[in-house]
Order: C-alpha cells, then sequence, then structure tokens
C-alpha cells in the first residue's frame, strides 16, 4: 500500500528529523545499514530455512518476546522490472493483491476476512522488492498464510475494481508530488539513470497509471509471481517445525513458473554520461542539496558494498572530522552520507541543508573534504571500533522487533540473498581504512555525479546561480 | 543514522501508543462472530517482572529483563505546561544543548565518548513531558549512564554552544513549512487548541527559538530539572539494587523542587467549531481536524478509541475503497493527558469527500453498532498491542503512560480488557458526546473547498 523513498529521505538536521518523525511517523528500512546487523553465528541459530519442491524459498525467524507473529510474502518485482511502459504498474499490482480474488470475490470480503483474523496487513513496493505482510496473534498464523494464499493465487484483477484502485493510487502519487523534494529527486533521478529510469522510479509514470489494463496485471503475475521468485518469511513467537509443515501445505502445490529474469532480462545500467547540475526553485524555507553518483551493485561488487556502509557510518558520526569540518563549522546546517544497497546499482547520496549565502562555499568545502577522506590518516582506528560498538548495540536492539526483522530478511533476500544477510556483520568488522579509500577512489572522488540543488523561489537570480557552475563544482569530468 | 533510528523509535512508540488502526475495515462483517471463541487474552504482561520505587525523590518505575537491553526514559514532566509562546520548545534546546560539552566531557570529548559506546541518546518533546532517553547494552551501561547523567547535571551551556544549537533549531523550524503534512500537523495543533497548552509546539516555534536567551536557559536548568517532576522508567536487564545506586548518585543529586504532575485543564478554551485555511499550490489538499475528549482515565477512553477505529474503518471503506476518492483517510485517537480525535484526509475532491465523512461521523452517532460486531477489531486491537509491546523503548512507554495517565503503572494491564468490555452503546454514546465542534486546518486550494462545509462537523 505504499511506495518507501527512492533514497530515503534526507534527514541532514537532527531537528528537522525530529519533527519529520514526530509527525509523520517512522522512516523505514531505506535508512541503510543499520537496521539489518547481526552476527552470522547468533543468526544461524535462529534463522532456519528451507526451500520446497517448487521453488518457494521458507525462512523461520522465530522469536519468544510477545505472542504475534508476521507472515511476510516477498516477490523480486519491483520498480526494477518496469520496462516504461510499465512503470507504476508493479506498485499499482501490490494494490490489487487486496482486492477480490477466488477464494474471496466479493470486493470487502477480502478485509473483512482479515478483520476477522485480527490481522494488521500492509504491503511494500520498493525498487527491488513487493512484500505483503500481515502480523497476527501466533494461534492464527495459519489463516493468515491461508488469506495471503489466496490473495496470491486467486486474484481476478476485475476491471471495475482496477479502475478504482488506479484513482486510489494517482492520490497517492498526487500526495508525493505534493513534497517540495518529489520534483528534486525525480529531475536526478531522471539524469542518474537515464534509460534505466523506469526502473527506479517506484511510483511510476501518471499516463502509464492511467491506462492500465487488466491485462498487464495479469502479464506481471504470470511473469514474476511465482514460488521459485518468492519467498515466505514468518517470525515471530512461532515453531519452525510447524511452519515449514504449514508452508509446505498451504503453499506446496503452487505451481513453479518459468525464471522471470530468463524471460525478461533487466538490462545494464547507463553510465553517467558527465557531471550534471539541477536546480529546482519551491516554496521551501532552506537551500537542499542532494548529489548522487552510481555506487556498488551488491551481487557483482559485494566487498565494495560492505566498505560503502562503513564509510557512511564513519563520516555520519557526529564526532568525525567530516561533521567537525561541515557542520560545526556552520556551513551546513546538517550532512548526511548514504549508500543505499541495491543488485542493479545502489546510488551514493550526500544530501543537506544551508543557506542561500552559504550554498557555494559549503559545496567547496563539502567536495574537498570528499577529496580528504583519500588522505592518509584520515579514517582512525577509534572511529571504526566507535562503529562497531554502535553496531553492536544497534544490532541488539534491532532483534527485539519481529516484525521488523521480517521485513529486514525480506528486503535481503529480495536484493542479493540471505547469504548476504548473514554475513554481514562479520563483513563490516573486518573493512580497514584502505577498504574505504578505495571505495571512495572507485566510486565517489572524480566520478560522475549529479548535484541537484532545491532552492527558494527566486533564490537562483539572486545568486546567479547556473547549473553548469554546480556541475563544475567537485572537480573532474 | 542510529541516531535517526533511535529518535524514530522512540516517536513510534509515541506514535503507536496514540490507538491508531490503518486501513481499518467496518466491522460489521457477516464472519464477525467467528474470532469469538479464540484464544484472545495477553499470555504474557507487560507489567511482569515491574516494580516501582522512589530514589532521593526520583520516581523510578523497573521492569527487569534478562535480554541485555537496556533503555532509559526519563519523563520531564509538565510539558508545553511549563511553556508560554515566547518560551516554546526551550526544555528540548536545553537537552540538545547538552549534547554539546559538559563538566566531565567538555566539547568534542562529549561526542567522541559517547561515540565510543556505541549506545544513543535522544530527546523526544511531547506536549505533556520531554523524554530524555537513552539505549545503550549491558557491558556498556556504566560509560553510557555516566555521559547521560554527566549531561543532566552538569552540562556546560556555553554561550558559542547555544547560538550554534540555536541557529539550527531555528533553521530547522523553519523548514516545517516546508512539507505540506508537517504544516499541516503544526497549523491543526494550533487551531485546535488555540489558547490552550497542547496549542503550543512543543518543539517551539521560529519566533520563540529566536527569542530565547542562554540566560533563559540556564535557569530553565538550575530551576526546572528537579527530581519531583521526573519519572524514570527502566527497562533492562539491571537489579534494582544497582539501578537504585545509579540513580542515587546522579539524578537523586538534583534538588527535589515542588512540582505536582495533573492533567490540564479540558474544554476551557474551546468554544466551537474553526478552520483556517493555508493556500499552497500542491496537487492535492491535505485536511486535519481535532475534537477533544475526556481525560486518559476517564471512563469513556476505551469506546472511543473503539469508536475512532470504527469510523476510521468506516470512511477507509466508503471513500477510499468504495469511492476512490483518496488514498488515505482516518480517524485518529491521540492519547495524552487530556485526550482527542482527529479527521483526517488528502484529496482533490474536498467538498465531495468532506460530505462523505460527516455522513459516516452522523451515522455514528445515530446508529447503534451490535456489540458482537466488535469482537473482529478488538482482535486486531490485541495484535497492534502485542506489536506495540514488542520492544524495551515501546514498553518503557507503555508503562509511563499508564503511570501518568491513568495514576499506576499496571493500569497497562487493563489496556485489552477495557476495550473487551466496550458496547455498541457506549460506541455511539461516545461518539455523540465527543465527535463534535471538529476544527480544522486546511492545506491546499481554498477555492475547493466551502469553508461551512468544514464548519460542519
Amino acid at each position: 500500500m505504499r511506495v518507501i523513498n527512492r533514497y530515503g529521505r534526507r534527514l541532514a538536521s537532527g531537528l528537522g528529523l525530529l519533527i519529520a518523525v514526530a509527525t509523520l511517523g517512522t522512516p523505514a528500512l531505506a535508512q541503510g545499514a543499520t537496521a539489518r546487523a547481526t552476527h552470522r553465528a547468533e543468526l544461524e541459530r535462529t534463522i532456519q530455512r528451507r526451500v520446497l519442491g517448487n521453488g518457494l524459498e521458507v525462512i523461520i525467524a522465530p522469536s519468544r518476546g510477545v505472542p504475534i507473529a508476521t507472515v511476510e510474502l516477498v516477490v523480486k518485482n519491483g520498480a526494477f522490472t518496469q520496462p516504461p511502459e510499465y512503470a507504476g504498474l508493479a506498485h499499482l499490482f501490490e494494490h490489487m493483491f487486496f482486492k477480490a480474488n477466488e477464494s474471496y470475490p466479493e470486493p470487502d470480503a477480502f478485509v473483512d476476512r482479515a478483520a476477522d483474523l485480527g490481522a494488521l496487513f500492509n504491503a511494500t513496493t520498493r525498487e527491488e522488492l513487493v512484500s505483503y505482510y500481515l502480523t497476527v496473534v501466533n494461534d492464527s498464523v495459519e489463516g493468515g498464510l491461508r488469506f495471503l494464499s489466496a490473495a496470491l493465487r486467486g486474484a481476478q484483477f476485475r476491471a471495475d475494481e482496477l479502475a478504482r484502485e488506479k484513482e486510489v493510487v494517482l492520490g497517492e502519487y498526487d500526495r508525493a508530488e505534493s513534497s517540495p523534494w518529489f520534483r528534486l529527486d525525480e529531475t536526478i533521478g531522471r539524469q542518474l539513470w537515464g534509460s534505466f529510469w523506469s526502473r527506479k522510479n517506484t511510483i511510476g509514470d501518471r499516463s502509464v497509471i492511467r491506462s492500465v489494463t487488466p491485462e498487464q496485471m495479469r502479464t506481471i503475475r504470470d511473469l514474476y509471481y511465482v514460488p521459485n521468485n518468492s519467498a515466505l518469511i514468518i517470525a515471530g513467537d512461532v515453531d519452525p517445525a510447524a511452519m515449514f509443515a504449514l508452508a509446505e501445505r498451504v503453499l506446496g502445490d503452487w505451481p513453479r513458473g518459468a525464471d522471470p529474469f530468463a524471460r525478461s532480462p533487466v538490462p545494464a545500467v547507463p553510465p553517467i554520461p558527465a557531471n550534471r547540475g539541477i536546480i529546482v526553485e519551491e516554496d521551501v524555507n532552506a537551500v537542499t542539496v542532494q548529489i548522487q553518483w552510481h555506487g556498488p551493485s551488491a551481487s557483482r561488487d559485494e566487498a565494495a558494498t560492505f566498505a560503502a556502509d562503513v564509510y557512511s557510518d564513519v563520516l555520519n558520526q557526529p564526532a568525525s572530522r567530516f561533521q567537525e569540518k561541515l557542520v560545526e563549522s556552520g556551513l551546513w546546517q546538517g550532512v548526511v552520507v548514504n549508500y543505499y544497497t541495491l543488485n542493479h546499482v545502489g546510488p551514493i547520496t550526500v544530501s543537506g541543508q544551508t543557506t542561500p549565502e552559504r550554498l557555494r562555499e559549503a559545496l567547496v568545502v563539502l567536495h574537498a573534504e570528499l577529496r580528504a577522506t583519500l588522505e592518509p590518516g584520515y579514517f582512525k582506528e577509534e572511529e571504526l571500533e566507535s562503529m562497531k560498538a554502535n553496531r553492536a548495540v544497534t544490532t541488539a536492539f534491532g532483534q527485539e522487533r519481529a516484525s521488523e526483522n521480517a521485513h529486514t530478511i525480506g528486503f535481503w533476500w529480495s536484493v542479493v540473498g540471505l547469504e548476504y544477510h548473514l554475513r554481514y556483520i562479520d563483513e563490516m568488522a573486518k573493512q580497514t581504512p584502505a577498504d574505504l579509500q578505495h571505495y571512495a577512489r572507485q566510486f565517489i572522488i572524480g566520478r560522475p555525479h549529479i548535484t541537484g540543488v532545491m532552492l527558494p523561489r527566486g533564490a537562483t537570480r539572486a545568486l546567479n546561480l547556473t547549473e553548469a557552475e554546480l556541475a563544475g563544482i567537485g572537480g573532474a569530468r | 543514522m542510529n541516531r535517526s533510528l533511535f529518535i524514530a523509535s522512540l516517536s513510534a512508540a509515541l506514535v503507536l501508543q496514540a490507538g491508531r488502526v490503518d486501513a481499518q475495515k467496518p466491522v460489521e462483517s457477516s464472519n464477525a462472530g467467528q474470532v469469538s471463541a479464540r484464544a484472545a487474552t495477553p499470555t504474557s504482561s507487560v507489567t511482569s517482572n515491574t516494580t516501582r520505587f522512589e530514589v532521593a525523590g526520583v520516581r523510578v518505575i523497573h521492569r527487569k529483563t534478562e535480554n541485555n537491553l537496556f533503555v532509559a526514559n526519563l519523563y520531564l514532566l509538565g510539558g508545553t505546561r511549563l511553556a508560554t509562546p515566547e518560551t516554546a520548545g526551550l526544555e528540548a534546546m536545553l537537552l540538545d544543548l547538552t549534547d554539546r560539552g559538559t563538566q566531565k566531557y567538555p566539547g568534542e570529548q562529549l561526542r567522541r565518548a559517547m561515540a565510543r559506546t556505541g549506545s544513543e541518546i535522544g530527546v523526544i518533546p511531547h506536549e505533556d513531558w520531554t523524554v530524555f532517553g537513552l539505549r545503550t547494552t549491558g557491558e556498556r551501561l556504566d560509560s553510557a549512564w555516566s555521559i547521560y547523567a554527566d549531561r543532566l547535571l552538569h552540562p556546560t551551556l556555553s554561550a558559542a554552544d547555544f547560538a550554534f544549537v540555536r541557529d539550527n533549531r531555528v533553521s530547522a523550524v523553519r523548514q516545517r513549512v516546508d512539507s505540506p503534512e508537517a504544516l499541516l500537523e503544526y497549523l491543526a495543533d494550533s487551531v485546535a487548541f488555540a489558547g490552550h497548552p497542547y496549542g503550543l509546539s512543543a518543539v517551539g516555534t521560529e519566533r520563540s527559538l529566536s527569542s530565547i536567551t542562554r540566560e533563559q536557559v540556564v535557569a530553565f536548568h538550575r530551576e526546572q530539572l528537579v527530581t519531583s517532576r521526573m519519572l524514570l522508567v527502566v527497562v533492562g536487564d539491571v537489579t534494582r539494587e544497582r539501578l537504585e545506586a545509579m540513580v542515587r548518585s546522579s539524578i537523586g543529586t538534583l534538588p527535589r523542587g515542588t512540582y505536582t504532575w495533573s492533567a490540564p485543564s479540558v474544554g476551557e478554551t474551546r468554544p466551537g467549531s474553526a478552520v483556517h485555511l493555508e493556500p499552497r499550490r500542491i496537487p492535492t489538499n491535505y485536511i486535519l481536524g481535532w475534537w477533544e475528549g475526556p481525560p486518559a482515565d476517564h471512563p469513556d477512553v476505551p469506546a472511543l478509541r473503539v469508536a475512532s477505529a470504527i469510523l476510521s474503518g468506516r470512511m477507509f471503506g466508503e471513500i477510499r475503497s468504495r469511492r476512490n476518492l483518496t488514498y488515505a483517510v482516518e480517524a485518529r485517537f491521540r492519547d495524552r493527558a487530556i485526550t482527542s480525535g482527529g479527521l483526517y484526509v488528502s484529496t482533490t475532491r474536498p467538498d465531495t469527500t468532506l460530505a462523505l465523512m460527516r455522513t459516516e461521523l452522523r451515522n455514528m452517532q445515530l446508529y447503534t453498532i451490535p456489540t458482537k460486531s466488535l469482537r473482529p477489531l478488538i482482535q486486531q486491537f490485541l495484535t497492534e498491542y502485542f506489536l506495540d509491546n514488542e520492544t524495551s523503548g515501546a514498553q518503557a512507554d507503555f508503562l509511563a503512560r499508564a503511570e501518568l495517565y491513568r495514576g499506576d503503572y499496571r493500569a497497562a494491564d487493563r489496556f485489552v480488557a477495557d476495550l473487551r468490555a466496550v458496547t455498541g452503546e457506549d460506541v455511539q454514546r461516545v461518539a455523540r458526546q465527543y465527535m463534535k465542534s471538529v476544527r480544522f486546518a486546511y492545506v491546499g486550494n481554498p477555492s475547493q473547498v466551502n469553508r461551512f462545509r468544514l464548519m460542519s462537523f
């Protein structure tokens, strides 16, 4: 029912963040590395997995906190499977999942059944997955799984329901577009991804959504909604053996399909041809800067993804030299570095907020400081140790929330595989300053990037700022 | 990034405890009776292994766990009741400022020492209190607590740090108007609770933050950081003896003061409906209105939670599922010392949508729902109750709310039983009694809405 931001929201200012979460709810998984980590040995003690005969991977993550369980179905679908004529339809499909199906043929019956189960349910579409999940008291897991199975295997895609639901999705689009950051994100995204844009654009294209047909929905289902492209995750107060047996009973006869990516391969992401500057003006007070590079692809350059997360974590530490030079100096109100792990080129983003009068100097110093990360001794052992300590604490707290654990496992299973998730913390701990610098040299310093700036109305002229000038700040290419 | 997650988890607790049930359907399901036979009784209690005691004037609620985690939420009571329009946001600014250095950890040393612990300290302002929270693990507890306590007891509060923090906060609050959603939330509170402490922003306004002086902050720290204004809730793997010693040697050394916690007054400043229209050139319109409920310990509160969830489900079914006029429509319930409820929607057709919302509300008030059809909804509340209490932080918040709003942390255990006791007649009665005189804020195109439509609730 929701689309997750492409890059996670910029949350450069502490107070800005505070206001954002206090009024708008909780930022989701896209925040990056911190929610997903734990030691492999410990994870392997708890996480159990099995592949059914039809290719469905079943992952059980038991915990004994409270007597509930989250049942999550994850499908390797999402924006990355969308050619331009399907832009936004992975998300619309996700909405249609909750409509009439063969078991619950009346429009309201499906949702009524969820209420009967006492289930809280929702769904999420991201770049490289779509997930459907519900949380129930643990004696209702079977009912919950059968509820999901009915939708998965019996969706009808009635034309009348599709016509209505697309209006709801367009309403979601209206909300996204009402955000002052929408145009900045979209304009940068088009430049960053070029012909791959529709495969990064989760919310999609208005005209595509408007003209959707039931046939397109069936095409998505037939291609991607097959057990050998899906995983079932059950996290919470459950018995693994009983859950495996239940999964076999309910989904074991779901027929295997062809490999969707053999039938419809995902093309390569085209490189950024040259540095570009982008200026958008909105009714805003602050200057928002968002600079993006192409980062590593998880399965092709796995080592770089670990270095990327440690690099970001160190620079984001309040006590880091990076924060000292940029934020403590007063040039920026906040700066956040992020790598978003994806299998088809994850973006590296540096975002922050400053004032119109400080913008030029802020950008120059930011790039100088990024270059400085290549200097010998920039990353100190103490900083890496602090990051380890922080990950240990964050991991311990992350394990408390079984429902979130299901989302975390689902994300990693779809993007790069469960194995990556299991090894994550151990690999992070191995990163050295040389690894971080290698990553920066390979993906950031001197590499083509897009610099987007969102200014208050009239500020571009007042500053005499041009997109060409923005593209030139930061050096090479 | 880590800090953001920490604050998010704290806030999530606050939001979730407010009792919102998203995507709720109407409860008059033909299969409503099916769940009645299922076990629906909490098998674990948020108050198990929990004790309450006082240490050197500090009221402490301690839930002993065995998972090596340690959460301390210090509730500094009073919230916006301690503020004026000129000082709103002062306490949060003070607590942020303590991150800039203390006697034991001056300047940069504090941030480095904190980083070494891997732990997190966060500040969450709220209308009834400000939470100063710590998240750490057993092996890091001593070092993290030392920093946490020193920030409370001996902050440096230097002039340069004050200027830095104030500038950042002013700038951040100025950006609140950049997001239509955030602006709506702020305006709706300002309109609905004008003249009442809940009408003040707990994080402050550009005007208030700009005018606050360092001297005011120093004086606030000296006069208001008193143990009578504190409730410390600890959920963690620590013995009572050790916890008592930690509190006695730190927070317990603060002056006692004379603060007495009480709920703010109800209804004194609410003459009836009101509307604020904020023009914005955006593709849709955001609408949020609040009605005022009874104090949190009033016996009508469980019925109001249920009524809000039912209304939410009905509006979702009619306005989103059947009419497709919106992506987001809901009725909210807000759990504060004085409860309130809200009506929220974003839509390109506000007049039509508001008329339908009005009809759904009227139907709630005119017709009695069979009590047996409430059961699926109660089952969903039960699921949500467990979901809300998965984490130590959420448990701490649940305990604090029971203690402060209902007078006893053990009232947390009555949450589900109280909901189960609600009848269809109760729902109709509270809908009539409280769901009225809604005061709306509207952000979008004013020409698309009839102002009187907003006044008709």
